[in-house]
């Protein structure tokens, strides 16, 4: 390679032609990127002369015999965007200059990390994955994550004990959220609130819909969400965004991003407070309650050598918030007042060691904890209601080993071992479950048209069956503008704390429900204790409960045409869901009530086919579409209705009748047609972008009204509907930006949708100083 | 009328053959099976102290003060509903609850009855147990109702050892249509726990219910 760089500077001092008769200079420099790494064969040429040089492996590079005065200076790398700098030459001086060059946002050229657990391009990736950059964020004006899913295709925010996310016509429980690789922990009924993530600290989201358990284990049967959270840069940049938008909502952060040499620094700071809405004006209470929340999110990096790096991240959320509810208390209408706090902490220190053969050892270990507290008290005697709390502890060591070898070859070998605890009002003392875990992959590209990745894991757990998970992917290049994906693999839900934990007996209704593991425990001490009436199940049947688990099939192409002006992404999938838990009542009590426990019982299809179209008629215009089609469908439900066993009744006339298996409408709370439009505009003369999104969300079950508790009829229904968003950026100053806009333009409310909460009009400024 | 007869002899003799035939058949549906008729009672109030006794065989309200003899089948009080046997009365009444439309409940299962026992009813007085659920908060649906699931109908033997099929329609006075305004409204809702159901008894002790 120095060889063609001497070769290449001897031709360009040979060919180079002095225009008139002046001093020359000399020009020495290092491309980098903008995390300071060097960029080897950047090419750098003067504009309007032939004098060039391409930099070297170290991104070192020499420019002789520069003309003296303002020159412009050319600079460009294989994946990243063009630069030019300008600097005045002086005759007889060498001088030195440092240019920085952002990555392309060019999509094949995407680096992803959630399919394979490593650093690959997006092209090279044998399964399909939607990331969602931190520019693209910016563009919509979003604060929090369910904002920015709520727009993509394929991905449904649902409102239901928090705002979750609902993947392939599974809901959030199924749904595995990463920070960096490494879970949220804190779910309430399974859904973990995307509201508790912040937006300021990601430079990107990953997204991969069907099941992932394969690389991840528990959790990633519907999808996989993870949050890549921005690093150091060099020499230092900082962000601070103030934003105020409807219902006093007020949000305030800042970041800073050091990097030195080695050392690397970053530190993100987030507030938010909102006083929430109201729906439901006549009720007691609010259907968004007031709050206040903080985010931290420091992280530090340090490189001992070219192969040694450690790197330490932490995290740190506390959300308060107030609320009313009316309950009636034998006949007397009360007022309850709650306050709750909810807290997470995480801490991941990580070291890696890269080999001579460039095969990879990361270590890392991942603390995290969830605390949430609630105090609920009548507003009028000050007397207690319910004081509850529930405190998590994760703790998960692992290590991964990738090797590449034979050129086409990379292998992937990772163990490690979880521990969690539970506390809870509930919940008997502490509780421990200890998971082991090995995972093995392997990645082959023989050829550059034909990618394979084939792997598995199996996780032994403490408290119930262990789960063996495989997966095969691979994708095929038929054209050069068209390529074919398809994928075989297993997901899998870990029973969660209270389906094997619960221990509760309600004080005033009289039924009790037991976890899987107290189950026989219970129903024996209730036996002796003369509660039992009747055993309905054998609870000694019912201690090993299984994970939730599935089998996944997803086959989609990818078409880029027209020049890449147009890129279609199509994907046909379906999810064999079994073992899904449900309550079942095992056993009844001599007050006539019942003892529930939770049994491993009903097989559910989801299939659907979603498309991506993306636009660009002009380099500055994106016009895109997404739509999705979604099936989701109990097996059981199905049988029984095509044997004619599945009844409705008028309820005008009493009248009860069979249900036509056609009828069936499926899961609830699923949209069978769902999409968006999206159009993004930069106007680079005056210094502003637009964007305009709207998101359709088709019709859903809601609940049953005649009878049989499945969704056959149209009154059981919630009507679709259409959001719109509008968001503009404009660059005030050379730091300073004004953004602005509209959620929600029409005010479309829909009262099985709380989290559509009426117009939401934003404005907000950003302050930028250092390096992009 | 001879000659008549004579040359219309083998058409005679068809339609006779075919009267006979008919009959035959008609033989063969009035067997002496079972024809039970269904009775529907109206608006019995189970909102006292006392379960509200009824009498499916005599179609007719028992009074409470009866409730130790073999005269009531069946009794409600609130979402409760006995059997008379068991713990619940001297009778040899036990009951299930299957699935399928009134109407075509043809024949009640030979097996599968259960006998009331102390504190547990052989009809579970819970929502979705048995034949209602209870709405609580679901927002499409008037809130808080007991309304009777769709295809649940009670197989019962009565007091007496004969078979019967109940089917309750309404747990509120009148048999409203739980989906207008009126019922919706807390406040305007007719009075609960006033039972409509229709049944039909087999008094020959077969399990046959064809009418």
């Amino acid at each position: 390679m120095k060889l063609i760089v001497s070769i290449m500077l001897a031709y360009v001092s040979v060919v180079v032609t002095p225009a008139f008769a002046q001093g020359y200079g000399t020009l020495a420099g290092e491309v980098t990127d903008v995390a300071g790494a060097p960029l080897a064969h950047a090419t750098i040429q003067l504009e309007g002369y032939n004098i060039g040089s391409a930099a070297s492996e170290a991104g070192k590079f020499t420019l002789t015999k520069v003309p003296e005065g303002l020159q412009k200076v050319h600079v460009s790398a294989v994946g990243f965007q063009d630069r030019v700098k300008e600097i005045s030459v002086k005759a007889g001086q060498k001088q030195h200059l440092v240019i920085q060059l952002k990555e392309k946002v060019d999509e094949l050229k995407q680096v992803v990390v959630t399919a394979t657990r490593m650093e690959q391009h997006i092209k090279d990736v044998p399964i399909p994955v939607n990331v969602i950059s931190a520019e693209q964020i910016q563009r919509m004006g979003s604060v929090r994550l369910n904002e920015v899913l709520a727009e993509q295709t394929g991905l449904q925010i649902i409102s239901d004990h928090g705002t979750g996310l609902q993947i392939q016509g599974l809901s959030a429980d199924y749904v595995l959220i990463l920070v960096d690789g490494e879970p949220v922990i804190g779910r309430t009924t399974g859904v973990l609130d995307l509201t508790r993530l912040a937006v300021g600290n990601i430079e990107r989201v990953e997204v991969i819909k069907g099941p992932a358990s394969s690389l991840y284990g528990s959790e990633a049967m519907a999808g996989v969400v993870n949050i890549i959270t921005k690093k150091s840069i060099a020499p230092f940049s900082s962000t601070a965004r103030a934003r105020y938008s409807s219902f006093q909502t007020l949000n305030t952060s800042a970041d800073i991003r050091l990097n030195k040499g080695s050392l690397g620094f970053y530190l993100f700071a987030d507030r938010l407070s909102s006083d929430g809405y109201d729906l439901t004006p006549g009720e007691v209470g609010r259907t968004a309650p007031p709050f206040t929340s903080y985010t931290l999110n420091p992280k530090v990096s340090y490189s001992f050598s070219s192969r040694l790096k450690a790197k330490v991240s932490a995290r740190w959320y506390t959300e308060d918030q107030e609320n009313l509810y009316g309950v009636s208390d034998s006949d007397v209408e009360r007022i309850i007042f709650e306050k709750a706090n909810r807290q997470d902490w995480s801490l991941m220190p990580t070291l890696e060691y890269t080999f001579g053969s460039n095969s990879k050892l990361t270590l890392e270990n991942y603390t995290s904890r969830y605390k949430t507290d609630s105090d609920m008290r009548y507003t009028d005697d000050a007397s207690v209601y319910d004081e509850s709390y529930f405190n998590q502890l994760f703790n998960r060591s692992q290590f991964q080993l990738d090797v590449p070898f034979k050129k086409h070859h990379i292998s992937t070998l990772g163990a490690g071992y979880t521990l969690e605890e539970v506390e809870a009002t509930r919940y008997d003392d502490q509780n421990q479950f200890k998971t082991t875990f090995v995972f093995g992959q392997h990645q082959w590209s023989p050829g550059s048209r034909l990618n394979i990745v084939a792997g598995a894991r199996y996780d032994h757990h403490n408290a119930y069956a262990s789960r063996f998970s495989p997966k095969l992917s691979a994708k095929y290049e038929v054209l050069p503008w068209l390529a074919v994906q398809a994928s075989a693999g297993g997901g899998y839900k870990a029973p969660d704390f209270r389906q094997l934990l619960l221990n509760f007996t309600n004080a005033v209704a009289g039924y009790s429900v037991f976890g899987s593991r107290l189950a026989n425990e219970g129903v024996e001490r209730l036996e002796q204790e003369g509660q039992i009436a009747r055993i309905l199940i054998d609870p000694a049947t019912i201690g090993e409960i299984k994970a939730e688990n599935s089998m996944a099939y997803n086959m989609g192409l990818h078409i880029s045409a027209l020049k890449n002006i147009l890129d279609v992404n199509l994907n046909a999938y379906r999810n064999n869901i079994h073992d899904l838990i449900q309550t079942l009542p095992i056993a009844t009590k001599v007050n006539g009530q019942s003892v529930y426990s939770y049994v491993n019982v009903s097989k559910v299809v989801t299939q659907g086919v979603e498309v991506q179209a993306d636009y660009k008629p002009l380099h500055n215009l994106t016009l895109s579409l997404g739509y999705q089609f979604l099936d989701a469908k109990d097996v059981e439900v199905k049988e029984k209705l095509e044997n004619g066993e599945v009844y409705k009744r008028d309820p005008a006339t009493g009248e009860v009748m069979h249900v036509k298996p056609a009828d069936y409408g499926g899961l609830f709370n699923r949209s069978r047609h769902s999409g968006n439009v999206k159009i993004f505009y930069d106007n680079q003369q005056y210094d502003f972008n637009l964007s305009l999104r709207g998101l359709y969300r088709g019709r859903f079950g809601t609940g049953d009204v005649n009878g049989n508790q499945i969704l056959d009829v149209d009154q059981e229904y919630a009507d679709g509907y259409f959001t719109w968003n509008i968001t503009a950026a404009k660059k005030l100053l050379k730091q300073l930006t004004l953004e602005a806009g509209v959620n929600n333009l029409f005010a479309v409310k829909n009262i099985y949708e709380p989290s559509l909460s009426g117009r939401v009009c934003f404005a907000g400024l950003i302050l930028h100083m250092g390096s992009n | 009328m001879t000659t008549y007869m004579k040359k219309y002899y083998p058409l005679c003799l068809m339609l006779l053959s075919l009267a006979v035939m008919t009959s035959c058949d008609d033989d063969d549906e009035v067997t002496p099976e079972a024809v039970v008729e269904v009775e529907t009672v109206s608006d019995l109030d189970a909102s006292g102290t006392h379960y509200a006794f009824y009498d499916l065989e005599g179609n007719t309200e028992v009074p409470y003060t009866d409730s130790a003899s073999t005269e009531w089948d069946i009794a409600f009080k609130g979402t409760s509903v006995l059997i008379n046997g068991g713990s619940s009365g001297p009778g040899t009444g036990a009951a299930q609850v299957v699935d399928g439309i009134f109407a075509e409940i043809e024949e009640a299962p030979e097996t599968g009855y259960v006998t009331d026992a102390a504190g547990a009813p052989a009809i579970v007085a819970s929502s979705d147990k048995s034949w209602y659920h209870y709405t609580g908060t679901e927002a499409n649906v008037a809130q808080h109702a007991i309304l009777p699931i769709a295809g649940k109908l009670i197989v019962l033997k009565t007091a007496n050892g004969n078979y019967a099929k109940v089917e309750i329609l309404s747990y509120y006075k009148g048999n409203p249509n739980t989906t207008t305004e009126e019922f919706v409204s807390l406040s305007t809702r007719p009075t609960s726990k006033v039972y409509t159901f229709q049944y039909a008894v087999q008094p020959n002790g077969s399990r046959e219910f064809l009418d």
